[in-house]
């Protein structure tokens, strides 16, 4: 057997024959590459809104209080029959739905048309909502401050 | 031809299961496209908050670690959050939520890493983008369901 092998080594001929089929490896290179393909999951079209809390004071900074600091336009967010209601402080008037807090928030906006306008877009913004509001209505609510101009956007408390 | 495709599987094996890791399964906010921008290359960790049903939430998960969606929850991921900001004081911390999640669960997430900048002290600022996913033009109003 062991010099039967041996000749079968020395003959080239013999030697050509033993060789890897590489065919069923890349076969399956490509099945999983095919799987990974498919099942990764990629950022899609994700995209970003930049926010903001409002700063934490540490123990004892409470009182201190910022003299300077402008009051901020507060809009609630409630729940109600047929989606969020939303409601403005600074006797603006309520809009039914966030597009049109949009134009309100637009209407209200310092520009060089608007001279008169109540607000610079710097000017403070918070979003306050209850508890129990979907957050995609916070978020429509959020879209509609930052389409509208404001740059200063951030959350407050739920409540 | 088959050196690529032992590199291209060992990149996709790899970043399949970095994203699983960050990207719970959920519905996004929609938003209007031009809106919202782009993820950039800036350090960010991903915080997901899980939702549950009926609006409420599984907890919180972040790099892996799952948190309650409790009191304590929210205190243990500040902790963790905090971590972060000591070792990058410009990390930028990003809340993925599921639309219909109730607003009482996404925002002590994001309360998380106001206290989080606090604890880390060092100048951190909480910077907190806010993930949704943007309506392709043609595709129905931003406001649809699920």
């Amino acid at each position: 057997m062991a010099r039967e092998h041996r000749r079968m080594m020395r003959d080239p001929r013999a030697r050509a024959r033993v060789s890897l089929s590489i065919t069923p490896m890349i076969d399956v290179v490509f099945q999983l590459l095919i799987y990974f393909l498919l099942t990764a999951g990629f950022m899609g079209n994700e995209r970003h809104l930049r926010a903001e809390m409002p700063p934490e004071q540490a123990e004892g900074a409470r009182s201190r209080g910022l003299a300077l600091e402008a009051e901020p336009l507060v809009i609630r967010v409630t729940r109600g029959g047929g989606g969020a209601r939303i409601a403005l402080d600074a006797g603006l008037a309520a809009p039914r739905d966030a597009r049109e807090l949009e134009q309100v928030l637009r209407d209200a906006l310092v520009a060089p048309d608007r001279p008169r306008g109540l607000f610079t877009a710097d000017h403070p913004i918070r979003i306050v909502a209850t508890p129990d509001v979907p957050w995609e209505d916070v978020v429509e609510v959020f879209n509609a401050v930052v389409a509208a101009g404001y740059r200063s956007v951030a959350f407050g408390g739920a409540r | 031809m088959i050196d690529v495709s032992f590199l291209l599987i060992v990149f996709f094996a790899l970043v399949s299961g970095i994203s699983n890791r960050e990207q719970a399964k959920m519905s996004l906010s929609r938003v209007r496209e031009g809106v919202a921008a782009r993820p950039d290359d800036d350090a960010r960790w991903v915080l997901n908050v899980l939702p549950a049903a009926d609006g409420a939430s599984a907890g919180y998960a972040l790099n892996g670690a799952i948190y309650p969606a409790d009191a304590d929850g929210a205190a243990g991921l500040a902790e963790a959050l905090a971590e972060g900001y000591r070792a990058n004081p410009r990390l930028e911390v990003n809340p993925r939520a599921d639309r219909a999640t109730h607003y009482r669960f996404v925002e002590p997430a994001m309360r998380a890493a106001t206290t989080a900048a606090r604890l880390a002290g060092g100048g951190a600022l909480p910077r907190l983008n806010l993930v949704v996913e943007e309506q392709q033009a043609g595709k129905g109003a931003p406001t649809d369901g699920a």
